[in-house]
């Protein structure tokens, strides 16, 4: 070990016991992927469709509006996509990383709601009912079903968290001196800064549920708004915080690498979480019923996210350097051309 | 915890950009007045009719070369759908919507604001150059949204 590798750390630990009911998580977090890659395709597919139609290249038929493709392309890539993908990317993160026996059982719960909230938010947007984008910026109403279904993605979310955090919860009572195996903790980390997150959307389907179902007559429009960026930023940090879990333990695992720092991993994913909120209102400069004092100061908490970005830039690009000079190659050009 | 050294340059480095980017952020707000409309100015929306001044919305003329415009945003329209004034004039602008979230927007000028039902929104602009300026909806506000537009001509 040359010094520089100080505080270098084996990624995901090794032994027999990762064989433990190994097939049934696989296929689980398979599962997920391929839900999300098959949601990718069909919403890329209605954004290629809606390019083409805004261009005039082609034509769509008049009962296939422009604003209910555009809607069913937003919802499936920012809410749904993204969403199945990280939560298989987090499982597999734990699975991998505590090894036991373990039941699956909670987790594909999990996913089942997932799955009947998309179909049925999916449902709803295609037969017209909720032309609304993926925003769906009260007062203008989408039928109760857009709403439903949207609550039972999140529900569904929340179980895949629980299964997550039973299995730290589980690895800490068996070895009360050991930290928690990293993956393990950057994907509880990601789960928190998620819960956290939809609290607030969860809120505003409180509101907008018996809204849509003309069980009150009007909502407050501010505060749906509010609300809705209160997760629609963190959401943000959700996909950076998947592509995090990527960048600093899939991609050097490609190499045989080590992660650069396992402290410095847990504080960027911790400073993530801490700067997840509040930044809602600089999604909302524009918004007359916020006060400008409220505007900069989400601003300058939004900047904070300079410090686990740098941190990570740097990480990145410094195990790719330590798995390159443990294979013996150095200087900055054989560095760039021989690593995969 | 071990930081290597060029880490803890690196992150001294972004720590100096926070700061750069904050004071830039607070100069440009509270010495040059870069503040983004935040009028906070509420409105009974199911009775914008019979509010004063937007149940007779249009241009006041309020000195010279200074005017008020006064709009009510509805699906899919603006009201009035066309103002002029002359070149030269400044024109403060007051919306609110009657029914959903719509935007205010006169591309090339300063002039962008959401306009939420229950808010009164404000922003001004000094129309120096003649032309005919449209003005548009940029929050999607239903099925007619890419129809939702107005006209400001200067003379």
């Amino acid at each position: 070990m040359t010094p520089a590798e100080n505080g270098a750390a084996t990624i995901w630990p090794k032994g027999e016991s990762f064989e433990l009911s190994r097939e049934k998580g696989d296929l689980l977090v398979l599962t997920h992927i391929y839900t999300a890659t098959l949601v990718l395709g069909v919403g890329a597919l209605f954004g290629v469709l809606q390019g083409f139609s805004r261009a005039n290249w082609i034509e769509m038929p008049a009962w296939f509006d422009y604003y209910r493709m555009l809607t069913a392309h937003g919802v499936l890539m920012a809410l749904v996509f993204t969403t199945f993908f990280i939560t298989g990317l987090l499982t597999y993160a734990t699975y991998r990383s505590i090894p036991r026996v373990r039941s699956v059982r909670l987790n594909w719960i999990g996913y089942c709601v997932m799955l009947v909230g998309t179909v049925m938010t999916a449902l709803t947007i295609l037969s017209g009912n909720a032309s609304v984008l993926y925003t769906f910026y009260a007062p203008l109403k989408a039928s109760p079903y857009f709403y439903f279904g949207a609550t039972l993605l999140i529900a569904g979310t929340w179980l895949i968290a629980a299964d997550i955090i039973a299995n730290v919860v589980w690895f800490k009572r068996q070895n009360r001196t050991l930290p928690i195996p990293l993956p393990a903790f950057v994907a509880t980390c990601t789960m928190t800064m998620w819960i956290i997150a939809t609290l607030g959307v969860t809120a505003e389907m409180l509101i907008l549920i018996p809204w849509s179902l003309g069980w009150t007559s009007g909502v407050n429009v501010s505060l749906t708004r509010m609300l809705f960026w209160y997760f629609g930023h963190p959401l943000v940090y959700f996909w950076i915080m998947g592509a995090y879990v990527i960048w600093y333990l899939v991609v050097p695992t490609t190499f045989g690498g080590k992660v650069f720092s396992d402290a410095l991993t847990r504080v960027a994913f911790i400073l993530l979480l801490l700067l997840s909120t509040p930044v809602g209102i600089h999604h909302q400069y524009l918004d007359p019923g916020i006060s400008a004092g409220w505007k900069f100061l989400h601003t300058v908490l939004t900047y904070g996210v300079v410090l686990p970005s740098f941190m990570t830039a740097f990480a990145i690009f410094a195990s790719f350097e330590l798995a390159a000079r443990r294979n013996g190659i150095t200087g900055f050009w054989n560095i760039v051309r021989r690593l995969p | 915890m071990h930081v290597h050294r060029y880490e803890k340059l690196w992150l001294l480095g972004g720590l100096l950009m926070l700061v750069a980017f904050v004071a830039v952020l607070s100069i440009a707000a509270l010495s040059e007045g870069f503040i983004p409309p935040s009028n906070v100015q509420s409105i009974d929306p199911t009775k914008v009719a019979q509010t004063p001044p937007f149940d007779h919305p249009g241009l006041r003329k309020i000195g010279d070369h200074a005017y008020e415009a006064y709009y009510v945003a509805h699906i899919f329209s603006f009201d009035p759908a066309t103002i002029t004034v002359p070149a030269g004039a400044r024109v403060t602008f007051y919306v609110t919507s009657t029914d959903v979230e719509h935007g205010f927007s006169i591309p090339a000028t300063g002039v962008n604001t959401m306009v939420t039902p229950g808010w009164v929104s404000t922003v001004s602009h000094t129309f120096a150059e003649r032309g005919t300026f449209l003005l548009v909806c940029n929050e999607y506000c239903g099925l007619g949204h890419h129809t939702m537009a107005a006209k400001v001509v200067v003379q």
